[in-house]
C-alpha cells in the first residue's frame, strides 16, 4: 500500500538525486517535496491533511531565533491530528531556540553545551558528513532487544552496515518517558573518534569533552498523538545506497501512517 | 541584488543536482523549490505575495485516461490563482517541460505563447501537427547539438546581457512557427540546429496511429522568447532538459538574467504597455 509523504527540505547541503531517488524508485512512497520557508505554509492544518506522513530532512532556525508562532501552532496542531513523522538526520538538529521541536522527536543533540533533561550536557560532536577529512564511519546498524518484531525493522531484523555521518550526544536521552529505542550502531560512541560541535563558540570547542555517547541511532517516540520516528543516521549517499537504510525508510514512514502507530501514539 | 524564486516542480524526470545547481551556485538567485500538488497551494495569491517571481519547470496535467484523445482538466482554483498571478503581474519564468504541461487548459498556453502540441489540434487558428522531440533522457538518436544566439530585433535586450552566442547539446522540441508573429511575442534567442522532421521523433503522448503518420513542416528555431501575460512578464524557453544545458555558463547566465528582469519594474512596465 503506497503512503502519501510531504517531504520537507533546505537549510543543510545534501545529494539530491542520491536523497531523491529512495523515493522515486519506490513505488509506495508517494511523495511531494516543499523547501523551507515554504513548507510552513503546507504544514497549516489545512493544506497537511491530505499527507498520510510527514518526511522532515530540513534543518532551519540555526541561527537560534525563534521559530515563527504560527508554524509553532502548525507543528501542534499536527501532533494534536496524530499525523505520522519521521525525521532524519539533520532535521533533528534544528530550532535549537524551540523547546517544542525537541519535544517532538526527544533528541539530545545539542549545537552547543546547555541543559537538556534537566543536564547540563557538552555540545554534540559528529563525524563524517560533506567536509570531515576523516570521512564517514562504518558501523553496523542493529535492532534493539525491546524492538523485536516491531514493524519498523521488518526486514532488518539482522541489521545493516552503513558508512555515513554520525552525532556524539548524550545517553540521556534514551530513558526519557515515550522513547522506544529501536536500532543502535556497533561504532563505538567515544569522543575520540568525533569533531567538536562545529558551530559552537571557539573557546568550547577548544575545551570540548564528551562522555561516551549513545549508540541508539533509530527510535520511535509518542508526542502528542502522533507516532514519530526519528533517525541520527541518513546524511548522505552511504545511506540513501543502503538497502537496509531504505527498508528502515521505507516501514517507518508506512509505521507512522498506521492506525496501529496512532494507537500507539496515543496509548 | 537578488532576486526570491519560488521553483515548481514534478512531472518529468531530471538531473536533481545539475538543476538545483544551477540555483545553488548563484548567490542572486534565492530559490524555495516546491513539487505538485503542492504547488497549488504555494501559487494561491497570498502565498505567492513574498515572491519575486517563479520559474516553472513542472509537467502536470499530461495525463490521458483515453490515449491522448483528450487529457485531465486543471483545477478550478489552481486556474483562478494564476489568473491572479498574471493580474498581479507576477515575473514568470519557464523552461521546457513547463511549457508543454495542462494541455486541456488553453489559457496555460496563453501564459507562454508557445505553439507546442502534445497531439495534433488546432493552435492558433491553425490545424496543426502534434509536436516532434528530439533528445532528452532516452532517444537513442541522443541530444542535438545546436548554438544558440540571439535574435537581431533583441540587441540591447537585459535578457541577453553578456550571453554570448552558447553551444549546447539538449533536447529541442518541433514546433510551429505560428507563433513567433503572435502579439506580445519578443523573440529573443535562436538554435542553428535545422529544425525539420528527419531530426525529431513523432509526439510521445500522441495515439500511436497520429504517431504513424506524423508529419510536420519546417519548424520555429526560436527557442527563448518573452511574452506579455496579463500584467506578467514572461520568459520562456524550450532548451533546458539535462546536464548539458544548467551546466552551460551561456545558459546559467540567460537564466539568471531572465528571472532578474521577470522581476523587474522595467518588465512589468513592458507587460502592461
Amino acid at each position: 500500500m503506497a503512503v502519501k509523504v510531504l517531504v520537507v527540505t533546505k537549510g543543510h547541503g545534501f545529494n539530491y538525486n542520491g536523497f531523491y531517488s529512495m523515493f522515486d524508485d519506490n513505488p509506495e512512497l508517494l511523495t511531494t517535496q516543499v523547501e523551507q520557508p515554504a513548507a510552513q505554509v503546507l504544514l497549516r492544518p489545512e493544506n497537511v491533511a491530505e499527507y498520510d506522513a510527514v518526511c522532515f530532512y530540513d534543518m532551519w532556525g540555526v541561527d537560534f531565533s525563534p521559530a515563527p508562532e504560527e508554524y509553532q501552532a502548525s507543528i501542534a496542531a499536527l501532533l494534536e491530528s496524530g499525523k505520522g513523522i519521521f525525521l532524519m538526520n539533520h532535521a533533528l538538529v534544528q530550532w535549537p531556540a524551540w523547546p517544542g521541536w525537541r519535544e517532538l522527536h526527544g533528541a539530545s543533540f545539542l549545537l552547543r553545551e546547555g541543559e537538556v533533561y534537566g543536564e547540563l550536557t557538552p555540545g554534540s560532536g559528529y563525524r563524517g558528513g560533506g567536509a570531515d577529512p576523516r570521512g564517514n564511519v562504518l558501523g553496523k546498524v542493529t535492532p534493539d532487544a525491546a524492538a523485536a518484531g516491531h514493524p519498523v525493522v521488518a526486514g532488518i531484523e539482522d541489521g545493516f552496515d552503513v558508512q555515513d555521518e554520525l552525532y556524539l550526544v548524550s545517553k540521556v536521552f534514551e530513558s526519557a518517558p515515550d522513547i522506544l529505542p529501536l536500532m543502535r550502531t556497533g561504532f563505538p560512541m567515544v569522543q575520540e573518534h568525533f569533531n567538536p560541535p562545529p558551530m559552537a563558540p571557539q573557546e568550547e570547542k577548544d575545551r570540548w569533552d564528551h562522555p561516551e555517547g549513545s549508540n541508539l541511532v533509530v527510535w520511535a517516540k509518542k508526542s502528542g498523538n502522533s507516532p514519530v520516528v526519528a533517525t541520527y543516521l541518513g546524511d548522505g549517499p552511504g545511506s540513501y545506497e543502503s538497502e537496509g537504510f531504505r527498508t528502515l525508510l521505507h516501514n517507518a514512514l508506512h509505521w507512522v501512517a498506521s492506525e496501529e502507530a496512532r494507537a500507539w501514539a496515543a496509548s | 541584488m537578488a532576486v526570491k524564486i519560488l521553483v515548481v516542480t514534478k512531472g518529468h524526470p531530471f538531473d536533481y543536482n545539475g538543476f538545483y545547481a544551477m540555483f545553488d551556485e548563484d548567490p542572486e538567485l534565492l530559490t524555495t523549490q516546491v513539487e505538485q500538488p503542492a504547488a497549488q497551494v504555494m501559487l494561491r495569491p497570498e502565498n505567492v505575495a513574498e515572491y519575486e517571481a517563479v520559474c516553472f519547470y513542472d509537467m502536470w496535467g499530461t495525463e490521458s485516461p483515453d490515449g491522448g484523445a483528450s487529457f485531465v482538466p486543471a483545477p478550478e482554483e489552481y486556474k483562478e490563482s494564476i489568473a491572479a498571478l498574471l493580474e498581479s503581474g507576477k515575473g514568470i519564468v519557464m523552461m521546457n517541460h513547463a511549457i508543454v504541461q495542462w494541455p486541456a487548459w488553453p489559457e496555460w498556453r496563453d501564459v507562454s505563447g508557445t505553439s507546442f502540441l502534445l497531439t495534433e489540434g488546432e493552435v492558433f487558428g491553425e490545424f496543426t501537427p502534434g509536436s516532434g522531440y528530439r533528445g532528452g533522457a532516452v532517444d537513442p538518436r541522443g541530444n542535438p547539438e545546436g548554438t544558440v544566439s540571439a535574435d537581431p530585433g533583441a540587441a540591447g535586450h537585459p535578457v541577453l546581457e553578456g550571453v554570448e552566442p552558447f553551444t549546447i547539446e539538449d533536447e529541442l522540441y518541433l514546433t510551429s512557427k505560428t507563433f513567433e508573429s503572435q502579439p506580445g511575442i519578443l523573440p529573443l534567442m535562436r538554435t542553428d540546429y535545422p529544425m525539420v522532421k528527419e531530426n525529431f521523433n513523432p509526439p510521445p503522448l500522441a495515439p500511436a496511429e497520429e504517431q504513424a503518420r506524423w508529419d510536420h513542416p519546417e519548424g520555429s528555431n526560436l527557442v527563448v522568447w518573452a511574452k506579455k501575460s496579463g500584467n506578467s512578464p514572461v520568459v520562456a524557453m524550450q532548451i533546458g532538459d539535462g546536464p548539458n544545458c544548467y551546466a552551460n555558463p551561456g545558459f546559467r547566465t540567460l537564466l539568471h538574467n531572465a528571472l532578474h528582469w521577470v522581476a523587474s519594474e522595467d518588465a512589468r512596465a513592458w507587460a502592461s504597455s
